[in-house]
């Protein structure tokens, strides 16, 4: 090959290595585009806009924390009251029921998904004629300890004819926030609607990059590195702790501490008029655990580093009995999640969070309740 | 593995292309070729990659002695032989439970306990579409239009080739045998660009427009017992071009990828919302379907010989399997019946009514189709009766949230359906310049977007 024709070739590569170049960074420009528009078209998220997590929330009292009104992130909407529901008004209509959902994020479903949560199914199954309102009031990480407060400050207000709530017990195998409470105030409502703050330069639209938070939401790091990864969390969790950090066994003052919390929030729902209906609180694995459940009781440890494996997958056994114990010694209706889908695999998505099948199951098993429970009061 | 899925497009995908042309004989081509179509559909189940390669081997065992004799008698064996075991594990796992069933109900009609066991049985996936491909092998050796091939790898390869496995096309063995000879020498540069701006082209139908008119079509059609009128047809337009956008799609992603192998895979679809009458739209939708079962089937029973009526019964028994095929639903059958009939009242009456304009015998035709894929879509009879019901008397209920996006999406995709072209008539001469280049990495960009959004959903033809 003579000189002026490797010259040629290299200008020819570097054009060709260019145009790569060029095509990728218009391909990671139509990502974030495309991520923006899709917000826009589909959720009216404002174009250039930056809803976070955080900004579903505003403060409530005692720690509480309130949904912001007419907050939107990922797929999440909330409502002009703060709930990822449809609009409601204040008050259900003359001669209507309203079902309200307290729990956390098994209850208040997948973010990146609208829809797909059991209390939006059990909105589709009921039919239309019912007059039936369903208000989903859940928040990720609304345990138990809160429940109480959080009814009392955003929700007893909104008249709900029935409160159905979905405990995340395994919580009380973690760090208790929320226990030590002073007495709630009453709260006036959600102060009026904060729009979601828009961006303003473009290094703050690019640390919000929706198609990053995307993609962060749809890829894993493959199971060993988590697993690694936990571990070692774990073991710093660990470190320096006394010997009795660890439960070696189930700790009784925490499902007492969990019961305590749980006949406050049925005194307080009683109190503003309203029938409570408890539920068991569902896991993917059984007790004693399978061979393919420790993984997912495993990950769990990153909530509750305290309890190993057998630990929680008992608490979570123990807990459930105590919950049928407390809904028969309050008189409180209780519709049995666990029982129909504790160890059902396919049926969640990790050890809590349940699949959409699992979803449309308990939006069956409590359609199936409570169409049971009008049969016979007629 | 779905092709518009990360793990598809950023792992399975370089993985294969790089390796593929590293190596150089078409031999190590096919068994590499043969290797990563096990991996794709082991993806989903490894368990039936032994069904695929059971499947595999008949068909192939049965070529290789079709090769090796000439007598009638033998040669009708073998080819009755291979077909026989293929149709019968086509019927095991697609249809078993769906005999049963009906036996069952059937009974109960005439009030006898026949309490037949239902098999609940996993539908391997592509099952349909593999058993075809094997089946027109056979049939083509049989009939001496293809020489059967030598090379198992070739062979293999043919069957497994991930872009066309589990939704088709239905691609015959005749039409990518020399590709496949010849996929030693195959040109990596050529087949490239074309190949990512068909992939990115079937994205574009697929992703951007099937997956949105999804996202609105779903949960309509899941609670289609409120829909009013107007919703039932906004809700069954908006399926009518989700369907086509979405296999559409899946078909110019598999042209796209069997170019950059240097494999070209026949037009599936060519605008079939065009269509003036019945018989060309089958002529434009999922041509390798209507083909096989035109070529395998229709003349096989007499085809246009004979009296008419002779045609008319051929053309029912047709589309009955053909419908048929699609599911073991009798929502299938009904549907696979209605297009028979279209088909059988277009030829009796076509003469008379010639003076119809183009644009009216489309949009006739345009509104059958639409009927049609109310049984194609639903999931009973009883979900079809109830939905024609609404679409065809003026029911109250309810226009769901979201009509005006869905309806505008509705307009766009009948504007895309009807006047803009399709993959091949876009590709049509194609010079990968820069700005068609920049339009696929547009599209392929959004598209990702779409897909990491959680938005992407398997293809529609999957369940076949």
């Amino acid at each position: 090959m003579s000189l002026e024709e490797d010259s040629k070739s290299d200008a020819s590569q570097r054009v060709r290595l260019s145009t790569w170049f060029v095509l990728t960074v218009i391909v990671a420009l139509a990502c974030e585009v495309g991520a923006r528009l899709d917000d826009l078209f589909f959720e009216g998220i404002p174009f250039s806009a930056a809803p976070t997590f955080e900004g579903l929330f505003i403060p409530g009292p005692n720690g509480v924390r309130l949904g912001r009104p007419n907050a939107q992130w990922k797929k999440v909407r909330l409502n002009s009251f703060g709930f990822r529901s449809p609009e409601i008004p204040k008050t259900p209509p003359a001669g209507c029921e309203r079902w309200m959902f307290l729990g956390a994020s098994e209850t208040f479903g997948e973010p990146s998904v609208a829809n797909t949560e059991y209390p939006a199914k059990l909105r589709s199954l009921l039919d239309l004629s019912s007059c039936t309102e369903i208000v989903n009031t859940a928040f990720p990480g609304l345990g138990p300890p809160f429940l109480p407060a959080y009814y009392r400050a955003a929700v007893a207000q909104y008249a709900p004819t029935k409160v159905f709530f979905y405990p995340s017990t395994h919580l009380y195998l973690g760090g208790l926030q929320g226990r030590k409470k002073p007495p709630t105030p009453p709260v006036t409502p959600n102060a009026a609607p904060i729009p979601v703050k828009p961006a303003i330069s473009l290094a703050a639209i690019v640390n919000s990059s929706r198609v990053l938070e995307r993609l962060h939401d749809s890829l894993h790091m493959p199971g060993f590195i988590q697993k690694r990864r936990l571990e070692k969390w774990i073991a710093n969790a660990a470190a320096n702790k006394p010997d009795d950090w660890r439960f070696a066994q189930v700790p009784d003052e925490r499902l007492e501490f969990m019961l305590e919390d749980l006949r406050e929030l049925i005194d307080a729902i009683r109190a503003s008029g309203a029938e409570p209906i408890l539920m068991t609180h569902a896991i993917r694995a059984t007790y004693p655990p399978r061979a393919e459940d420790r993984s997912d009781l495993f990950a769990m440890r990153a909530y509750v580093p305290q309890a190993s494996e057998e630990v929680l997958a008992e608490f979570e056994y123990i807990a459930d009995d105590k919950l049928r114990e407390l809904a028969a010694a309050t008189n409180a209706r209780l519709i049995d999640v666990a029982r129909l889908m504790d160890g059902k695999r396919d049926r969640f998505i990790d050890l809590v969070h349940f699949s959409s099948q699992g979803h449309a199951d308990v939006a069956q098993l409590i359609k199936n309740e409570m169409d049971k429970h009008a049969a016979a009061a007629r | 593995m779905l092709f518009n899925s990360f793990v598809f497009l950023f792992l399975f995908l370089p993985i294969t292309y790089a390796v593929f042309w590293c190596l150089k004989s078409a031999s190590q081509r096919h068994i590499w070729l043969t290797i990563t179509g096990y991996v794709f559909y082991g993806y989903w189940d490894p368990r039936f990659c032994l069904l695929m390669a059971f499947t595999t081997l008949v068909s192939y065992t049965a070529g290789r002695a079709l090769l090796a004799t000439q007598d009638r008698s033998k040669r009708k064996l073998l080819m009755v032989a291979p077909i026989t075991v293929d149709l019968l594990v086509l019927a095991f796992f697609k249809y078993a439970g769906f005999f049963t069933r009906s036996l069952n109900d059937f009974a109960d009609i005439l009030g006898w306990q026949a309490d037949l066991p239902v098999l609940d049985i996993i539908l391997p996936i592509g099952i349909s579409f593999y058993t075809f491909h094997t089946i027109s092998y056979i049939v083509d050796a049989y009939r001496g239009v293809i020489k059967p091939t030598k090379s198992f790898w070739e062979f293999s390869a043919y069957v497994s080739l991930f872009s066309q496995l589990v939704a088709g096309p239905i691609v015959r063995f005749r039409e990518i045998e020399g590709d496949l000879e010849n996929v030693g020498h195959a040109h990596r540069q050529r087949g490239l660009a074309i190949g990512l701006s068909f992939l990115a082209f079937g994205m574009f139908e697929k992703v951007l427009v099937a997956d949105s008119l999804a996202y609105f079509v779903d949960p309509w059609l899941g609670a289609y017992q409120n829909l009013s009128t107007l919703a039932a047809w906004i809700a069954m337009l908006g399926y009518t071009f989700q369907l086509y956008f979405d296999f559409s799609g899946y078909s110019s992603m598999a042209v796209g990828l069997g170019l950059m192998f240097g494999l070209r895979i026949p037009q599936n679809f060519n605008s079939p919302y065009r269509s003036a009458n019945p018989s060309e739209f089958w002529r434009r939708w999922h041509i390798s379907l209507s083909t096989v079962m035109r070529d395998y089937l229709y003349i096989s029973l007499g085809g246009n010989r004979g009296p008419k009526w002779f045609m008319y019964r051929n053309l029912m028994i047709t589309m009955l399997l053909g419908g048929l095929w699609h599911g073991a639903n009798w929502t299938f059958v009904v549907w696979g019946a209605y297009h028979g009939v279209l088909l059988v009242g277009y030829h009796y009456l076509s003469e008379r009514f010639k003076f119809v304009p183009t644009g009216v015998a489309q949009l006739l035709t345009f509104v059958l189709v639409v009927i049609g894929w109310v049984f194609f879509r639903a999931t009973d009879m009883s979900m079809a009766a109830e939905l024609l019901t609404k679409m065809f008397t003026l029911e109250p209920g309810i226009i769901p949230d979201g009509a005006g996006k869905f309806a505008a999406l509705v307009i766009v995709g009948g504007i895309l359906a009807r006047w803009s072209p399709n993959a091949f008539e876009y590709h049509n001469g194609f010079k990968p310049t820069f700005s068609k280049m920049a339009a696929a990495a547009i599209v392929f960009g959004v598209a990702l977007a779409l897909i990491a959004g959680s938005r992407a959903s398997p293809f529609l033809y999957f369940q076949f």
